[in-house]
This record gives structure tokens, C-alpha cells and sequence, in this order.
């Protein structure tokens, strides 16, 4: 009995310390695990829905004292939940950016959701698997390493996808600037 | 050359600027707060069916000692064996003693077997018979002449006193 009550004090203590370690998971991988889900979404309100049910996913699944690498494995989860929540038709890019009357440098501001918009269509028309590689680079706190864990490839893979992802953005765009230098000459 | 660098510049922008979305204020905030009510309603949750399943656990213990209990009381056997012996006893006694009172009453301790006559009529045949003894006994013994044949109709007649008369 006294080895039960034993037993049930240091599962309760655990799930304590799990829960409080999520919560400092919350405050340290937060913004990350909600660029990830920026980045496929392009939605800020659906980006947050997806960042929060990746912390209650991780909260039912109670393995987060069993995990090493805590900012992989919610990246991995974030990332799968963010592609669940993508609409199969293409994503609104008008969502990308804030209202412009908000932003203190508006011309900026526009250029930023210009370039931003281009290069959403340039990734939406790369294949599947270059757009993955291009989408989760964008992330700022995730380096090559963390993309291959996410996407369960080798490191080396990654370097190449994104350097194959580069090549044709760049062939796509070069394109699409000699079109519209032909239009305006 | 020029051409190629500055694509190269806009791409790296534009990557850079791709996903460089801030978390709107008090993201962390909510999520935390979510991530509360969430196990405050597991706790919820599981003290729930630990009651439910408690409830049930007793009923079922309940239930068994209910099904069992006749069979485990000893206090009704023993009112079973107790209480016919009780009846049979006090049913029983008056006999012997209505047999006793008529030996005590008998007439020179002759004893006094169970009879359908009433003690009235048991006092009145012993007054009878006793009297005939008597007279039998005392009675002058008869002469028969034995060469002459004898008569097994002819009976003397006996002088019997009334009951109640007698000498």
C-alpha cells in the first residue's frame, strides 16, 4: 500500500513537471512552432489554432520528459498539424499581410506583400517535395538539420532539394521579369 | 552577372521576409491558458469516472453479501430447531398428568388403565365387582349331587345390595 501510494506520488509528480515543462516549451518554442504554422497556412488566426492544438497535442500525448530534442519533435508536430489544416484549394495570399493603413511605412509594407506574394506563387509551383524542403527553410529558428528531421530525410537531401528549389525560383522569376520587361518595352 | 546577383538578393529577401510572421500579443498567454482549462478538465474527467467506477464497486460488493446472507445468518436456525421443541413439550404434558391424578384416586392402588368411562362410572363397576367378590367369597359353599345330571342354566341367583348399601 505504502509502495503504491509511492508509486501514484512520483506519476503525479511527473505529469506535474510535464506540464510545467510544456509550459516552458509554450514561452520557448511558441513563436516557432507559430512561424511553422504560418508558413504553410498564411493565416494568422489559423496559424494560431494550429500552434496551440500542437501544445495540447503534446500535452495528451505526455512523452515530453521522453524527448531529447523537445524543439524537433514539437516542429515535427507542428508541421503536421499545419499541413492538416491546409485548404486544398491554395491558400488567400490577401491574408499574408496586415491592413496597410496600420503599418507605420506603407509603401514598404507594400512591397514586402508584393515580393511576398510572388514568391508564394513561385513555391506553389514548384513540386511537392521542393516546396516542403523551401517552405520550412523560411522558418528562421529552423537550420537544415531540424528541416531533415521534420521531414524524416538526410541532411544532405535537404541541401540539395533547396538548392534544386533556388535554381527554379530563380529560372521562374528570371522568366516572368524578361515577360514583363517585353510587355512595358 | 548583375542580372543573377540581384535576383539572387530579391530571393534571399523575399525568403527571409516569407515566414518572418510575429506571434500576435498574448499568443503565448492564450495557449498556456488553454493548455490549463485542458487539464483541468482531464482532472475533472478522471475524478468523474474514478467516483463512477467506485459507485459501481460497491454496488457489486453490496449485492453479493445481499445474494449470501440467508445462508450465513445463524439466528434463524436456530429459532427453527428451538421453537418446535418448545411446542412439542407444552403440548404434550397435560397427559401424563391427568394419568397421574387417576392413579392417586384409584381405589386401594389398583392401577387405573385409560378407559372411555368417566370416573363415575369407573367408581360404580369397582363397587360392583368388589361386592360380588365378596359374595363369592363368603357365600356357604353350594352342595351339588354329582350323580345327578346338571342343569348349566340353573344359576343361583346372588343377593346383591344396592350400590352405595353395602355391608
Amino acid at each position: 500500500m505504502r509502495d503504491g501510494g509511492n508509486v501514484l506520488a512520483v506519476r503525479l509528480w511527473t505529469k506535474t513537471s510535464d506540464e510545467t515543462a510544456l509550459e516552458t516549451c509554450v514561452r520557448e518554442h511558441g513563436s516557432m512552432v507559430y512561424r511553422i504554422a504560418f508558413s504553410v497556412l498564411r493565416n494568422p488566426h489559423d496559424a494560431e489554432d494550429a500552434a496551440q492544438e500542437t501544445f495540447l497535442r503534446a500535452l495528451r500525448s505526455g512523452k515530453l520528459t521522453d524527448v531529447t530534442d523537445s524543439k524537433a519533435w514539437l516542429a515535427k508536430i507542428a508541421w503536421r498539424i499545419a499541413l492538416d489544416h491546409r485548404r486544398p484549394a491554395g491558400v488567400a495570399i490577401d491574408a499574408i499581410a496586415e491592413p496597410i493603413s496600420q503599418l507605420p511605412d506603407a509603401e514598404n509594407e507594400l512591397l514586402r506583400a508584393e515580393r511576398t506574394e510572388l514568391l508564394h506563387q513561385l513555391i506553389l509551383s514548384l513540386p511537392r517535395e521542393l516546396q516542403d524542403v523551401i517552405t520550412l527553410s523560411t522558418v528562421q529558428e529552423l537550420s537544415g538539420a531540424d528541416v531533415a528531421v521534420i521531414l524524416g530525410i538526410p541532411e544532405a537531401s535537404v541541401r540539395t532539394r533547396m538548392h534544386r528549389a533556388r535554381a527554379l525560383m530563380k529560372e521562374k522569376l528570371e522568366t516572368r521579369l524578361r515577360s514583363r520587361s517585353a510587355e512595358r518595352s | 552577372m548583375a542580372a543573377q546577383d540581384h535576383l539572387d538578393r530579391w530571393l534571399d529577401t523575399a525568403l527571409n521576409e516569407y515566414s518572418n510572421a510575429e506571434a500576435p500579443l498574448g499568443f503565448e498567454l492564450r495557449t498556456i491558458a488553454r493548455l490549463r482549462d485542458q487539464r483541468s478538465a482531464k482532472y475533472r474527467s478522471r475524478a468523474f469516472r474514478l467516483a463512477a467506477a467506485l459507485t459501481v464497486a460497491i454496488a457489486v460488493v453490496l449485492a453479493l453479501r445481499w445474494s449470501h446472507a440467508p445462508i450465513a445468518s445463524p439466528p434463524l436456525v436456530q429459532a427453527r430447531i428451538v421453537v418446535p421443541a418448545i411446542e412439542k413439550v407444552s403440548f404434550i404434558s397435560p397427559a401424563p398428568k391427568a394419568r397421574r391424578n387417576a392413579a392417586h384416586e384409584s381405589v386401594r392402588g389398583v392401577p387405573i388403565v385409560a378407559t372411555p368411562l368417566t370416573p363415575q362410572e369407573e367408581a360404580i363397576l369397582r363397587v360392583g365387582r368388589n361386592a360380588h367378590a365378596r359374595q363369592l367369597a363368603f357365600a356357604p359353599p353350594v352342595r351339588r349331587d354329582l350323580t345327578q345330571p346338571q342343569d348349566p342354566l340353573d344359576i343361583q341367583e346372588l343377593d346383591i345390595s344396592p350400590v352405595g348399601k353395602e355391608e
